[in-house]
């Protein structure tokens, strides 16, 4: 062999190796040129032919009332403040029915608090839900009721610093009644090292406060936590002066069950969806007033070819509840549905998906009463 | 008792080899096995492209994608390698024998090519989605495709839906092995030419 053949053989070999190859991948896949280039896609293929479905539930409460148990959370007329159809600041004209009105039990305490008030039967009551009832007591006798005097200096009652810090929880779980003046209370917080403000500071009298009946707000950070106390206007006595409900809340959640629509979500792909956000406007399906606005609930992953059940929970303005009941008040009920006009956020193994979401929910559930 | 003396008398025989060769000749048999020189990443796992030019995998929403003919093409070129590889090795050793030119000048900048095409792809890849593709294509207005290695977040108007894809490439340690192998190869046959007699001549 002389450097000539050689050259000749290094050649052969390089054309060899770069034709073999594909003559190979030809023939093993019987010289289809699509079977031999592009290959087998898989599922990908029918990635096109199918789309997610979403079915609409009923407004209503979200979740299951029997695991929420208001008489263990709030006294009557709080667990409805977040429901309440005001007219104005402060004039309750009615409530949203949400399935746990009506009285509760357990209204006075089993055993004398020392120091405190609501002892046994000798303090009045100023549950209006439940008028009968001596005092008022969110947790069947066992909660404290705090009775303070008004002066800031003889405050000496423990703070419900006990109250669970925020874990995600959907609602709160102690509450106490405070017999002071507002000015105690704060003071009585920001001594204990507590933010303290005022959402309607501004207002005039009777009493400033939102149209829940919220006068004021407590925080406290501690680490990744931040204790949230809502503090609410609850009367006036000649003998104890003011009276204040206090409970723990938790961000983004209401002393009243979640309300909103229940969403089927069917994943007919071959891997998983995580819906990460909703959010939609609310209108009246009627003439497209605007109500208030929609959100999900929580994320949650749909598994591959199954189906996902996802909230949407919808609060209502106080604009939006006065158009229902100017509008669409009929005596009994809110003869419209509501429409959710907005966006629907899916992350498909990182990829965030922003697609149209529309709907429409009727309102069955809903009674008004006065 | 004597003592001992270092001496390079033994290590003589290093002297009638192209070191620079062998070592290049294990790096390039070697290179095959190590791994992906590049990798592109769609969102967390979208789409996966490991890329070297001996293996392609390539994922898309955690299904395989395979191409019989983008296997058997990386085969042949692994193939390619090793053979060069081994004759690289081969004439490096043995620098002296009158085929040993020819062997080195066949296979020791093998590498040094793939590399080059390697940084001229991904070049032009990303050059012709950014300059070209998504200037015209009104969905892609704000799609930015990185050149070799970085990360984008692009955004994306299909229809109703906007997408939101976060994208990063990125060069991975096999390259910097196959940078230091083509500068190997290419060392040694600069090197070489300190071992080549003139050609055989010609009978006749």
């Amino acid at each position: 062999m002389d450097e000539r053949t050689l050259r000749i053989c290094l050649i052969l070999l390089s054309i060899a190796l770069l034709l073999g190859p594909i003559l190979i991948a030809f023939a093993a896949k019987g010289w289809d040129f699509h079977a031999t280039v592009i290959g087998d896609l898989g599922p990908l293929e029918n990635l096109t032919s199918k789309e997610p479905e979403v079915e609409v539930g009923e407004f209503g409460i979200l979740g299951d009332l029997d695991e929420f148990k208001p008489s263990y959370h709030y006294v009557i007329s709080w667990e409805n403040a977040e429901s309440k159809l005001v007219s104005d600041l402060g004039h309750v004209i009615g409530h949203v029915d949400l399935g746990n009105a009506g009285p509760h039990e357990g209204h006075s305490p089993t055993k004398d608090i020392s120091g405190f008030g609501c002892a046994g039967d000798n303090i009045p009551d100023y549950d209006d839900a439940d008028p009968n009832k001596d005092c008022v007591n969110p947790n069947d006798g066992t909660a404290p009721v705090f009775e303070f005097s008004a002066s800031p200096g003889s405050f000496s009652a423990p703070l419900p610093m006990d109250i669970p810090p925020i874990v995600g929880r959907d609602d709160p779980t102690n509450a106490v009644v405070v017999r002071s003046s507002i000015d105690a209370i704060k003071t009585a917080f920001t001594n204990a090292g507590w933010e303290f403000y005022y959402p309607c500071e501004g207002f005039m009298s009777p009493e400033p406060h939102t149209p829940i009946g919220e006068v004021a707000d407590a925080f406290l950070d501690e680490g990744d936590y931040q204790h949230h106390i809502r503090i609410f206007y609850g009367g006036h006595d000649s003998t104890y002066g003011d009276w204040y409900y206090m409970a723990a809340h938790y961000e983004g959640q209401n002393s009243v069950p979640a309300v909103g629509v229940p969403v089927n979500f069917t994943n007919p792909y071959s891997f998983s969806i995580k819906v990460e956000n909703v959010s939609v406007d609310v209108l009246c399906s009627s003439d497209d007033y605007r109500l208030g606005e929609g959100r999900l609930q929580q994320e949650t992953v749909v598994q591959p070819n199954s189906s996902g059940s996802i909230n949407i929970v919808i609060g209502i303005t106080y604009e939006g509840f006065n158009h229902l009941l100017n509008n669409h008040f009929d005596g009994t009920s809110i003869d419209t549905s509501l429409k959710l006009n907005g966006t629907i956020r899916l992350d498909v193994y990182g990829l965030r998906i922003t697609v149209p979401f529309g709907a429409s929910a009727s309102f069955p559930s809903i009674e008004v009463f006065k | 008792m004597k003592p001992h003396r270092f001496s390079l008398k033994g290590a003589e025989w290093l002297k009638s080899i192209n070191l620079i060769g062998v070592v290049a000749g294990i790096l390039m048999i070697v290179l095959p096995f190590a791994g992906p020189w590049w990798r592109l990443t769609v969102g967390t796992e979208a789409v996966d492209v490991a890329f070297s030019p001996f293996n392609i995998n390539m994922t898309a929403l955690g299904q395989p994608i395979e191409s019989t003919l983008a296997r058997y093409i990386c085969f042949g070129v692994a193939l390619t390698v090793i053979i060069a590889g081994i004759f690289v090795l081969l004439a490096s050793i043995l620098p002296k024998r009158w085929w040993s030119n020819r062997l080195i000048r066949f296979g020791a900048t093998k590498v040094l090519w793939m590399v080059v095409m390697l940084l001229v792809l991904i070049t032009l890849m990303a050059l012709v989605v950014n300059k070209f593709i998504v200037a015209k294509t009104p969905e892609l207005e704000e799609f930015s495709m990185p050149y070799i290695s970085g990360s984008t977040t692009s955004t994306l108007h299909v229809g109703d839906a906007t997408i939101t894809l976060p994208i990063a490439v990125s060069l991975a340690w096999p390259f910097v092995l196959a940078i230091i192998t083509a500068a190997f190869g290419l060392a040694a046959r600069i090197y070489h030419r300190r071992f080549v007699k003139p050609l055989k001549p010609s009978k006749g």
